[in-house]
């Protein structure tokens, strides 16, 4: 009985016609799914390319952005820092202009900081303390590519904590300024104040003001300023460097003064690069 | 995407496995036609590999199973009585298998898978289980009840 059911079932085959019609309908239909997977993946990789290609110039314009330089904080004391602002206000490069400014850059790390925190942070650290003695003059100096930045800028530096605690003289510099600044190997704060003595007293070289502190240099524009000291048209003895009467900020007020010094006096063209800590 | 190589081959290999399954099932040559275009059109689109040939047979069996239940289900399928299959066999083959085949197709629905494939595959109960994606023991009853009903309509023993 088992041999005949087998022997039932081994009767039943399929016919070659079957077979052929078979054969002939998977040939039909590979033809047909070459055609689709010839054409899917191109139009895929187009539109992976296409996606690649957005992401990339989104991320290149984002980086660009992010990256470009919008706005300059130089912050002296003795020690020189400048805080280079993206778009964003935020630290994408933090330079020191003297030694002192290198062991303060190297006490905090500010980069990708709001320029609120990261001017707190370094009034704030450790590394400033030292300098921050009664008789310093802690100085902001802004610069930005327009007005509106600046009075923004400014305004969120006076009403920070590192400013209101410390206390010390601001200015407003014309970004023009910076390039003849760095090559003079001063923070652009310091060369706008240097500026500013230079119109005083003609025979002061950035040299005497890279080893004056803030207060040393605010102390003498003051002194020109109200008419205690002669001006120094250029060609007689110097007032020297530091020994003048030293003027501390009494309000503890941050003073921000509009100076534009683009188009004063030109520097002596030497002195040391920026050191580039972050 | 399998080559052309590969299918005909298959085709050539399992056509008469795949017609004998269609046989427990399907009532019509259309139906079948059917069948056969959907499980090898699935073995070429399939990728995977078998690792024997016994695999690759026990994949054909369980695609055409459930390639014919799957017709069955469908409100669309053409109806047509097994005796038009019977009819086309027993012009071609020997009364007896014609006697037998009726008997088979005469079970329930359930039972002839199972016959198929202990008594022609002669698979055991637990491998027809796992083709089947069944439990050894329902398979162990079919085999019992088809066997039962076999040996009423056609007589003599039947033997494991």
């Amino acid at each position: 009985m088992t041999d005949r059911i087998h022997d039932a079932f081994d009767s039943i085959k399929a016919d070659d016609k079957l077979k052929d019609s078979t054969k002939q309908f998977l040939q039909i239909e590979r033809e047909k799914r070459s055609k689709k997977t010839s054409t899917v993946p191109v139009k895929k990789l187009v539109l992976a390319a296409a996606c690649v290609f957005v992401l990339l110039v989104g991320l290149g314009g984002f980086h660009y952005v992010s990256e470009k330089p919008v706005s300059y904080i130089s912050i002296d004391v003795n020690p020189s820092v400048e805080l280079t602002l993206n778009c964003f206000n935020k630290v994408i490069y933090a330079n020191a202009y003297n030694d002192d400014g290198i062991i303060v850059l190297k006490d905090v790390y500010v980069k990708g900081m709001l320029y609120t925190d990261a001017v707190d942070a370094i009034v704030n650290s450790d590394a400033m303390k030292k300098y921050l003695t009664d008789e310093a003059a802690l100085t902001f100096t802004v610069a930005a590519d327009s007005s509106a930045k600046e009075a923004e800028i400014k305004s969120g530096i006076d009403n920070c904590g590192g400013c209101k605690n410390h206390g010390g003289q601001s200015y407003q510099a014309s970004s023009d300024s910076i390039d003849e600044a760095h090559e003079n190997g001063l923070s652009f704060g310091k060369y706008s104040a240097y500026l500013i003595l230079s119109q005083y007293d003609k025979t002061v070289t950035t040299e005497d003001c890279r080893n004056m502190t803030m207060s040393e240099i605010r102390a003498l524009i003051r002194k020109y300023e109200s008419g205690n000291v002669q001006s120094n048209p250029g060609g007689g003895s110097g007032n020297g460097t530091g020994g003048g009467a030293e003027q501390s900020n009494p309000s503890g007020q941050c003073e921000i003064e509009n100076t534009d010094c683009s188009k004063d006096g030109e520097g002596n063209k030497k002195g040391n690069k920026g050191n580039k800590n972050n | 995407m399998r080559s052309e190589y590969e299918v005909n081959r298959a085709v050539d290999a399992y056509a008469d496995t795949v017609r004998r399954i269609c046989f427990c099932h399907l009532k019509n040559r259309e139906d079948t036609e059917d069948i056969f275009q959907n499980v090898f059109l699935k073995y070429m689109m399939f990728d995977g590999d078998f690792e024997s040939a016994e695999h690759e047979k026990a994949w054909f069996i369980r695609v055409s199973v459930n390639a014919c239940k799957d017709l069955l289900k469908s409100i669309f399928r053409r109806r047509s009585v097994a005796i038009d299959e019977i009819a086309e066999l027993s012009s071609h083959e020997p009364d007896d298998y014609s006697c037998v085949l009726q008997a088979v197709l005469s079970l329930p629905e359930k039972y002839r898978d199972v016959i198929y494939l202990h008594y022609y595959e002669q698979y055991s109960a637990a491998e027809i289980a796992a083709i089947l994606k069944s439990k050894e023991g329902t398979v162990y009853s079919a085999l019992s009840r088809g066997r039962a009903l076999l040996k009423d309509k056609l007589g003599g023993e039947m033997y494991d």
